[in-house]
């Protein structure tokens, strides 16, 4: 389902889904970070598809998630459950950051088992996606059979801009055709030139992306090179925080842990876990398989360009390239994976 | 200076003066530069210097304390290696420091000059092995305008401005994990028995880990900003790494990194001493 939407119009669309929903878009602060924020109005728009700091995997994953608090009292132990999450859409977000969805909707969904808390927010989330028209020297999505600055999965609405300042939209799921339909006034017929256009967009996009991976070689290199002398010394300028995977769009890993208040109350609390952290594989009793900063650095592309394709056929990353950007000393995983030989 | 810079490791790595060099190489893009760790001679020619080259390699002397090293540092870069020298973390004579001289680094973040480096007073490296490059110092000495106006501000602006910055925390450990005086190996943040800091990612318990952190570097920290260009979220911990340094001059007349056998402010006693600090 395609259409067209006016620049004009995308502002009452904003006051329209503000009106039913709450909204997170790109919105940049007085550091000059770009993190996805409540829209108070649509005017809070900063109107172009901004690469965040951060990602909109939050709003959805939480960083820090409240299974359920615990209250001791006269009548014994009362467990309450969270809140229903409630309706948002994410506004503005780049493909890659949709596509993050898609990927990690398959690990909270995998086989027969299901996370609820993550699935009960995915199903009350409208992703609108605006292609990406200024991909960065860190960028690497056309790298993925998924990917690209124009690729819809993981959205429910791709809006592409157009050369008049206008967008085209494409209702990619059920959700997003819900948009469109109680919307309806705001959308007109998609122009015949339009498909052509969108071609024109995406060759000029791509041409911005400087570097493309051969993934599929470089995974049949990766087992083999597990005990390489490579990673002996490429892991050295890695300072171990954990700022790569907390501004990724698919790292996932967390732990569970206890919070108490006082004595009679409690809660019990999922927060994202990083593998760069030593004590991410410590366990009860002290033993640790991945004391060594090494097997830490390692393990995580590993995990993104091996273990994870096993799994799933496709790689756990998107080519958005924040890991990149958000390295305190820069290190580049796209030259780590190329490294591997 | 590059090539003076590679032909000099070149020759420490071959004769044997050290085991390792840690400097500089370019990164994914012009803007970047990466830390390089080089023990084959032959490999010397990766190592660069620039306006890029904004990571305290300083920090990294702690990783390779039982190697004999050759640091590149930039002159305020020095000032970390002769505070944990005088930390006893590794010993003088297994470091060889080679300053290079700096007309300032830029914020691959932002393209602007770093606030520490408008007034510097060490552009020309002081206490090097050896010095590459000339640079002339700035005349002014460092200013603390800003922490002075900061301070000016009511309790009540400066808890909201801290409590944007710490809503913004992903508490990913970047500035705690590139700090040249952060390294305990069980740092109190992951400690899980007794757990003195929740796990919970939350305003809150963002202050407080980096509140303690503070605390805990007053007096050893060299206000040298790599935790705050480290962050991925751009939280000003310059601010409090300034005041840090303010109330170290200030209070006690001390400056961390200039001595290699002075005594911290907070491990002496003096009758003298300044009490402004007791709340």
């Amino acid at each position: 389902m395609t259409y067209l939407i006016s620049k004009e119009n995308i502002n009452a669309l904003l006051t329209s889904l503000l009106a039913a929903k709450t909204v997170y878009a790109p919105k940049k602060d007085a550091e000059e970070t770009v993190l996805f924020g409540k829209l108070g109005s649509a005017a809070e728009w900063h109107g172009a598809s901004l690469l965040t700091h951060t990602t909109a995997k939050d709003k959805v994953y939480l960083q820090s998630e409240s299974l359920f608090k615990i209250k001791k009292g006269k009548d014994g132990v009362q467990i309450e459950e969270p809140a229903e999450p409630e309706e948002i859409v994410i506004f503005g977000c780049r493909p890659c950051d949709a596509r993050g969805f898609d990927v990690i909707n398959k690990l909270f969904n995998w086989s027969n088992f299901v996370d609820e808390y993550y699935t009960k927010r995915m199903e009350k989330t409208t992703v609108i996606t605006i292609s990406c028209e200024k991909p960065e020297s860190t960028c690497f999505c056309t790298s993925f059979a998924k990917g690209g600055p124009v690729n819809e999965t993981g959205s429910d609405l791709l809006l592409t801009p157009q050369k008049d300042g206008n967008y085209f939209a494409e209702a990619v799921s059920e959700k997003g055709k819900k948009v469109v339909s109680e919307n309806s006034k705001l959308f007109s017929e998609a122009p015949v030139n339009a498909l052509q256009e969108k071609a024109d967009f995406k060759t000029a996009a791509e041409t911005k992306i400087v570097k493309k991976l051969d993934l599929a070689a470089i995974k049949k290199l990766m087992e083999p090179a597990f005990e390489a002398a490579y990673w002996d010394t490429v892991h050295l300028p890695c300072v171990k925080c954990g700022a790569c995977t907390y501004v990724c769009p698919t790292c996932y890993c967390f732990d569970i842990t206890e919070k108490a208040f006082d004595n009679l109350n409690s809660e019990r609390v999922r927060n994202w876990d990083t593998c760069m952290s030593e004590i991410f594989t410590r366990m009860a009793g002290g033993v640790n398989p991945r004391t060594d900063t090494k097997k830490r650095f390692r393990q995580r592309f590993m995990h993104k360009f091996n273990y994870h394709v096993d799994n799933f056929k496709e790689e756990l990353c998107t080519g958005c390239g924040r890991c990149i950007k958000a390295c305190p000393v820069s290190i580049d995983i796209r030259k780590v994976i190329e490294g591997i030989k | 200076m590059d090539k003076e810079l590679q032909e000099l490791i070149k020759k420490l790595l071959t004769e044997k003066k050290a085991e390792w060099a840690v400097g500089y190489e370019k990164s994914y893009d012009e803007f970047s530069t990466s830390p390089a760790f080089v023990n084959d001679p032959a490999a010397a020619g990766r190592l660069l210097f620039n306006k890029y080259c904004i990571n305290n390699l300083g920090s990294y002397l702690n990783k390779l304390k039982k190697n004999k090293v050759a640091v590149v540092c930039k002159g305020c870069d020095i000032a970390t290696v002769f505070e944990l020298i005088r930390e006893k973390q590794f010993k003088r004579e297994n470091v060889t420091i080679i300053g290079v001289a700096c007309e300032g680094v830029v914020d691959k973040r932002t393209g602007k000059l770093l606030e520490k480096c408008e007034n510097c007073a060490v552009k020309q490296p002081v206490g090097a092995d050896f010095t590459l490059g000339t640079a002339k110092n700035s005349p002014k000495p460092k200013s603390f305008e800003d922490v002075a106006l900061f301070e000016k501000k009511s309790s009540k602006e400066k808890a909201e401005f801290w409590e944007r910055q710490f809503e913004k925390c992903i508490r990913c450990y970047a500035c705690r994990n590139v700090c040249p005086v952060c390294y305990c190996p069980d740092c109190f943040a992951q400690r899980s028995m007794p757990e003195y800091l929740s796990k919970h990612v939350e305003a809150g318990e963002n202050k407080l880990f980096h509140m303690v952190r503070m605390q805990h570097v007053f007096g050893r920290c060299t206000d040298c900003k790599a935790c705050d260009t480290a962050c991925p979220v751009n939280i000003p911990l310059s601010l409090l790494t300034k005041k840090l340094a303010k109330d170290a001059k200030e209070l006690f007349n001390y400056e961390s990194g200039a001595d290699t056998d002075a005594r911290p402010p907070l491990s002496t006693y003096d009758e003298g001493d300044s009490e402004s600090d007791i709340m």
